[in-house]
């Protein structure tokens, strides 16, 4: 496959790019927009089976009702509300779990065995655990996402703090400073291209653990309305459904992006380049 | 103001898998407050170990090692390092670099800094980011924050050994002059011994295997020094025999 010399060219000046590239065709809508053209040919010329697939014009009818009487709303927020508490609760046990061992040989050797043991536990097989355990309430759910979040934001950090150059710890210990001090300075700056990573990633994987908590024994939130949706075979709702689940997702992830961009301005890596 | 340092029989042995390595045996000298002196040898000779040592970077040595009164055992802010590579901050400003360790008033932290981007040609550059700048850039930052708190005794650990040939001359004429203008006491650590000629006002030879001081010479060629000279080129001579009596 030939590579596009120009998207790998990292003999780029220091100069910000101009914004050559923003100004241009935005292309990363032309294949959405293509799958949104098939699915309408495919629906209008009964290429599939309209009991079982809904035209985009239906799905789009689905989502505007629901919207208007005010259930996707509802279960949006209650969707929203359940995946930034667990994803708090996650994120903040994985960043401070992941400092003490990053910066403690003696934790790393006591905790990460274990941490790196129940990262491979698969979060759908702890749902019925979960349900057995804490009923269909909202503590499970919220475990659960927390669960997932944890060790993407717990790795993250660990290797952020051991990945900082030890050249310029030495520096820190030039200035004599103290150690609240060289945290403060050195390490956290250091580290922060790592934990907005983990944050980007333990969000995405949280949006993920929520999905499967209200698929399986749920009452609210986006997910039990896609639940609904099967149950009554109206895949105009499933689809709908679906397409939140995506769209609220890809609008998070580009936020934290942003929030990178704005925070590491300073780094010089090809994703600025491209 | 500018300190001696006092550098007495100090010996450092490394232990590793291949067993016990002795980098430093017995290494004996002293620079003197204000002085300029360059430090040369063969690689081996643990001419940075000494360096470190000086710096209180590192403390499992013998012997001892006084910065003025001080006998160092860790690191101070009354001695600037600078490291072979900038060492900068990466998420900093070139600014906010060269005032990591100075310490005042937002208007002390402003015009000290001016004075320092000025006097290293950084002006231009006061608001980029390390990556944006040339490595002979970089390294003038890297000089203007350790001199930036007026350290008394200012340890380099060859500065320049990543340079090109034209930046390095430039660089070497720069550091001269700062040097000059701060009255601080410069060590020099540098495997090029026509940049120890060029700069220094004595240079300490050392020998590898075990390292250990081998020589000292005073170099009076009245400063500018001129590369090109006559005189310069005698007394370059006369080092580089002392080289291959080291080898």
């Amino acid at each position: 496959m030939a590579v596009d010399a120009a998207a790998l060219d990292t003999t780029t000046a220091a100069e910000p790019r101009p914004a050559q590239r923003r100004r241009g065709f935005p292309i990363g809508w032309v294949v959405p927009l293509a799958i949104l053209l098939l699915w309408y040919l495919a629906y209008t010329f009964a290429w599939v089976n309209p009991i079982l697939f809904s035209s985009p014009v239906e799905v789009v009818q689905t989502l505007w009702t629901a919207t208007l009487d005010g259930t996707l709303p509802t279960h949006l927020g209650t969707s929203v509300g359940r995946w930034l508490l667990g994803f708090a609760i996650g994120a903040v046990l994985g960043l401070a779990l992941g400092a003490v061992t990053g910066l403690s040989g003696f934790f790393e050797r006591l905790l990460d065995p274990t941490v790196q043991a129940l990262r491979t536990v698969p979060i759908m097989g702890l749902v019925p655990l979960f349900i057995v355990w804490f009923g269909l309430g909202e503590l499970p759910k919220v475990i659960l996402i927390a669960f997932a979040a944890f060790f993407q934001v717990y790795i993250q950090m660990f290797h952020g703090i051991r990945n900082i150059d030890r050249k310029l710890l030495e520096v820190g210990r030039m200035y004599e400073l103290s150690t609240t001090a060289t945290l403060k300075r050195i390490v956290v700056p250091g580290a922060m291209p790592s934990i907005l990573q983990g944050i980007r990633l333990g969000l995405g994987i949280a949006w993920l653990a929520l999905v499967i908590a209200e698929l399986t024994g749920s009452n609210s939130g986006v997910g039990y309305w896609m639940q609904t949706g099967r149950e009554y075979v109206r895949v105009d709702v499933v689809l709908a459904a679906l397409i939140v689940f995506a769209a609220v997702g890809k609008l998070v992830d580009s936020l934290v992006r942003l929030l990178e961009r704005r925070l590491l301005g300073w780094r010089d890596t090809i994703e600025r380049e491209m | 103001m500018s300190t001696s340092i006092t550098v007495d029989g100090v010996g450092r042995v490394f232990s590793g898998r291949g067993g016990e390595v002795v980098a430093l045996a017995g290494a004996t000298f002293d620079v003197g407050a204000g002085e300029f002196v360059a430090l040369v040898g063969p690689s081996g000779c643990g001419k940075s170990t000494l360096l470190r040592c000086i710096a209180g970077l590192d403390t499992d040595y013998t012997g001892t090692v006084h910065v003025g009164e001080r006998l160092v055992d860790r690191p101070s802010t009354q001695t600037g390092m600078v490291f072979q590579e900038h060492r900068l901050l990466p998420w900093l400003t070139v600014r906010q670099n060269i005032l990591f360790g100075f310490h005042g008033s937002a208007a002390e932290q402003r015009s000290r800094s001016e004075e320092l981007l000025e006097l290293m040609h950084l002006e231009a550059f006061a608001d980029a980011h390390p990556h944006e700048l040339s490595g002979g850039m970089a390294q003038r930052a890297a000089i203007a924050r350790a001199l930036a708190p007026r350290p008394d005794v200012l340890l380099l650990d060859e500065p320049f050994g990543a340079l090109d040939a034209f930046t390095r001359v430039e660089m070497q004429d720069a550091l001269r002059e700062v040097w000059r203008q701060h009255n601080t006491t410069a060590l020099l650590v540098t495997h090029d011994i026509e940049e120890a000629v060029v700069l220094a006002d004595r240079v300490v030879v050392m020998a590898a295997r075990p390292g250990r001081v081998q020589h000292i010479e005073q170099i009076d060629l009245p400063f500018p020094r001129n590369r090109g000279s006559e005189d310069f080129a005698r007394v370059r001579a006369s080092l580089l025999a002392q080289f291959s009596l080291v080898h």
